[in-house]
């Protein structure tokens, strides 16, 4: 059986080319979710803090974290947010891009740029997704902003930019030369947006925009580390220049709490960790403060937050943090949403689930339960009460309502 | 990624590779190979077609086409994308530097000693449908081949049910042929039906250099319609993915001093193959934490007790529990944590301990010799360490070495012993550590420096000390130099005669 007969007859036996598995399936959201409630972001960043990072060390811990402290009491924050993995980080970011539990490293699900492209459509560079470097191991491929999926593909997703393949000093290729290799053709750019991406980076290249700002405790003086810097400092560019609606960033850095166990590298250890969450806390904050201190950006961003993963409940003797499966703070981490439809100083004990962070980012950039295939739900209580939305309901693994 | 350790302990966990097939209406017919002790074949078995079966067609479907190929995207961060073979030395980038910006990334060429990622070259199931309680078998082929293969798992997720319903296949090198791979893995009866997607699987080789491969990147893994590599479950009406509940928990004492026994009896009830096992941790104010196995009754299913003690540095005060785990027979799991757990929030008890004997000082690093600076490659090079504690003493130190470009990372543990001298004056040294430290023949030559030592006490404190923040371990290095007589080959020339060797002899050593 050749390719093609091969799924004309996974069709046939499916019902249709694109339905669901018949029990790792979408049961409907909140159906009683209102369309338009009439929200009032425009634009998004969301900020996954990759490779895992502990509430602990953060939202739990002022004095290393006091930006992470200050955007509390400006937004709303969850603090039992439960992933069921804890230790692969190809399915986590996966699951948590998607909104539903993954077996692939590249989703073959819709992730939520997709699903906010097919809704609002809008210019490619509307959407972005800015990461430090390429992973290693399997994943030299920065492909996390788009599916597999059939209904949606790379036509929805993301500028996709990785700071050390691209913004260093002594940079050789020249813009064109860089969009060329980094930015998707497929990704739908009429040639005048093509022509701005090459601008804009011809501008970061030239002024060295790319550079991030000094902050009270340093980044850590390697690649990865200076990357989620970058990441940060780029987020303002792009926000200036283009206005888009969403800005995924994924940091890396924070596996430096691996050690020496050799990802990302031998030298790094607990306390670089430790290091880079303080350096990347005041990061954050600055670009939060930026976009408060523009009228514009300050009525219609907003700005969400969540670890892949936390991180093990012990460092162990030599110095590892790792992410292992049954830690408490490997389990259990911390969303913080801020922006001018999330409630202010509002903070939820109650148990919610990674696999919710796709639908709710969703729904706050267009205004639809667009998110059909995950198992996850809208975190409805995070938002105003004047758009008097239903319950918050958690769902397991597969989907069904707890 | 810590998927190799979690692999790893499923893996020892299982002991499959020499248990009998179970017998089943599909396996059956395979009984003679299923017998054959796969390990001594030299040949891989070919694959079994997908049977002309309506129900089975319809398990084995894929929901939807998918859409791409690794090909598409961005550049990659190395050539090395999906384990290729046929990179030069100035092509391939072993894995702990392809994360780099291009321009900083090593090559193969530019280092000394072995540094290439075994590469997965083949990858297929033999049995492409099992019944629940029964085997599968995949075959995989590495590539060079090695003197001593390592074993590996790769692991198959239900399509319908995610990870949830995991099946592991344990791959052991055939012993003729050392290329070849033969993995088997066992369908649980409690597995739901349904096809199994391949996800990933980390292909380790003597040297200790390990490559993950997954489907969405290495072809190898994939059907020839794109979609994963899979067998089928057939139809179980058995089927058990629901996990263990919490009936109740309770510890028997209200007080304890450090060092007594606290009891505590935990009730769990599961829908169909009953509660198992059970884990309970224990934490103090302070952070620390004490696990307590909790032991399965025979006589009175689903109670579980323990008895366990808070060690003697440890701090006192109120200890909770923080979590509880409970499996099942079909290996579902409750994982509990008291925040969310109403059952587990009153579980507590109290410790008396003297303030003063807590124990929160980690051992102080005193004095790190390394007695020479420079050796032939084939040398050990003796390492001491003076260090002490103020209370529960030294318990464990180690030194780590990094190789001269970071390829190489080599962990000296150093033990307190003393020598076998009937002396008087020979008293104990429990502050003195002595270890060798020593490289391999596919290690990098050259200067090595001190990347980490690291101390503990018998409390469990920890010291990390790291030279990029602490002088006192900065800058000690010991240079290993290339044996004039068995002058180290470039890689690339190791390599060819390895591959010589095997294409002469069907898989001959690679060093």
């Amino acid at each position: 059986m050749n390719r093609r007969e091969f799924m004309k007859a996974a069709a046939a036996a499916a019902g249709a080319s694109t339905a669901l598995p018949s029990r790792l399936t979408a049961f409907s959201t909140q159906a009683t979710l209102p369309q338009s409630p009439g929200f009032k972001t425009k634009h998004c960043v969301a900020i996954i803090y990759g490779n895992g990072c502990r509430k602990k060390d953060t939202v739990e811990n002022p004095e290393l974290a006091p930006h992470m402290a200050r955007m509390m009491k400006e937004g709303t924050v969850f603090t039992e947010d439960f992933g069921e993995t804890a230790n692969l980080h190809g399915y986590m970011y996966t699951e948590m891009l998607t909104g539903r539990e993954t077996v692939s490293e590249h989703s073959h699900y819709p992730t939520w740029t997709e699903y906010v492209r097919k809704v609002a459509g809008g210019p490619a560079t509307d959407y972005w997704m800015l990461q430090g470097s390429s992973y290693y191991r399997s994943w030299v491929f920065d492909r996390k902003h788009w599916s597999a999926h059939p209904d949606y593909g790379i036509e929805f997703g993301a500028n996709s930019i990785t700071m050390n393949k691209v913004f260093f000093d002594g940079q050789s290729r020249s813009p064109h030369e860089l969009v060329l290799a980094n930015v998707e053709k497929a990704l739908g750019h009429k040639d005048r947006e093509r022509a701005d991406v090459e601008g804009w980076m011809a501008d970061v290249l030239s002024r060295k925009v790319y550079v991030p700002a000094s902050t009270k405790t340093p980044l850590v003086d390697r690649e990865v580390p200076i990357g989620d810097g970058q990441c940060f400092e780029l987020a303002k560019s792009i926000l200036k220049e283009f206005k888009p609606r969403l800005i995924t960033i994924q940091m890396l850095a924070l596996d430096d709490a691996h050690a020496d166990g050799g990802f990302w590298d031998y030298d790094t250890d607990f306390e670089q960790y430790l290091q880079h969450v303080a350096a990347t806390d005041e990061l954050i904050g600055n670009l939060w403060s930026f976009i408060q201190k523009d009228p514009y950006l300050r009525e219609t961003t907003s700005l969400v937050l969540r670890p892949e993963c936390g991180r093990d409940d012990e460092v162990n003797v030599f110095g590892q943090l790792h992410h292992s499966q049954g830690n408490y703070y490997a389990h259990h981490v911390w969303t913080l949403g801020v922006g001018p439809d999330f409630k202010k100083g509002a903070l939820f004990a109650e148990k919610v689930n990674r696999r919710d962070m796709c639908p709710t980012l969703v729904y706050l950039l267009t205004g639809v339960d667009a998110a059909r295939f995950a198992t996850g739900s809208v975190r409805t209580q995070m938002f105003k009460d004047e758009y008097k939305l239903p319950p918050y309901q958690q769902r397991d693994r597969l989907g069904r309502p707890v | 990624m810590r998927a190799l350790t979690l692999w790893a302990a499923c893996f020892v966990a299982s002991g499959l590779w020499a248990q009998e097939a179970t017998k089943s209406p599909v396996t059956d017919k395979t009984e003679k190979t299923d017998k054959t002790d796969a390990a001594t074949e030299s040949s891989a078995p070919e694959s079994r077609p997908l049977p002309d079966d309506p129900r089975i067609r319809e398990l084995a479907s894929f929901p939807f086409e998918l859409v791409g190929d690794p090909g598409q995207g961005t550049e990659p961060a190395s050539a090395d994308v999906v384990g290729l073979t046929d990179l030069t030395p100035d092509e391939y980038v072993p894995e702990v530097f392809q994360y780099r910006r291009p321009d900083r990334q090593i090559h193969e060429s530019g280092l000394s000693g072995e540094h290439r990622h075994p590469a997965l070259t083949e990858f297929r199931v033999i049995d492409r449908v099992v019944t629940p309680g029964s085997y599968v078998r995949v075959v995989a082929r590495v590539s060079p081949a090695f003197q001593e293969g390592k074993a590996f798992p790769a692991e198959f997720w239900s399509q319908d049910y995610g990870r949830a319903a995991v099946v592991y296949v344990n791959f052991k090198p055939s012993k003729k042929d050392k290329t070849l791979y033969l993995g088997r893995g066992q369908v649980g009866r409690h597995h739901p039906g349904g096809r199994y997607n391949v996800g990933s699987t980390m292909v380790p080789d003597e040297h200790g250099h390990k490559k993950a491969y997954s489907h969405d990147f290495n072809p190898k893994m994939r059907e020839p319609d794109g979609t994963p590599s899979y067998f089928v479950v057939t139809d179980n009406p058995e089927m058990d993915l629901t996990p263990p509940e919490l009936a109740g928990i309770q510890v028997a004492e209200k007080r304890v001093g450090i060092g007594e026994t606290v009891h505590v009896e935990m009730t769990a009830t599961d829908n169909l193959s009953g509660p198992t096992q059970a884990q309970a941790v224990f934490v103090s104010q302070e952070g620390r934490s004490v696990r307590a196995d909790l032991i399965g009754s025979a006589t009175s299913p689903g109670k579980f007790f323990g008895a366990f003690s808070i060690p003697e540095w440890y701090d006192g005060g109120r200890w909770e529990i923080q979590k509880l785990v409970i499996y099942d027979g079909a290996g579902n799991q409750a994982l509990l944590f008291a925040p969310t757990t109403p059952l587990l929030k009153a579980v507590a008890f109290e410790v008396e301990q003297d303030p003063a004997k807590v124990d929160r000082t980690p051992p102080r690093l005193l004095a790190l010799e390394i007695s020479m600076k420079e050796a032939p490659a084939g040398e050990s090079v003796p390492i001491a360490v003076l260090a002490e504690d103020d209370r529960s003493g030294v318990d464990k130190v180690y030194v780590s070495f990094q190789s001269p470009n970071g390829a190489d990372l080599i962990r000296v543990e150093l033990r307190s012993e003393n020598p076998p001298l009937n002396r008087p004056s020979l008293v104990p040294q429990p502050n003195v550590f002595r270890g060798t430290l020593a490289i391999k023949p596919w290690n990098e030559r050259g200067t090595y420096r001190v990347s980490r030592v690291n101390l503990a006490d018998r409390a469990n404190n920890y010291r990390n000390l790291n030279p990029v923040r602490d002088e006192s371990v900065a800058g000690i290095t010991v240079t290993f130099l290339a044996d004039p007589e068995t002058k180290e080959p470039s890689a690339r020339a190791q390599r060819e005669r390895s591959e010589s060797r095997s294409e002469r002899g069907g898989g001959a050593p690679r060093n």
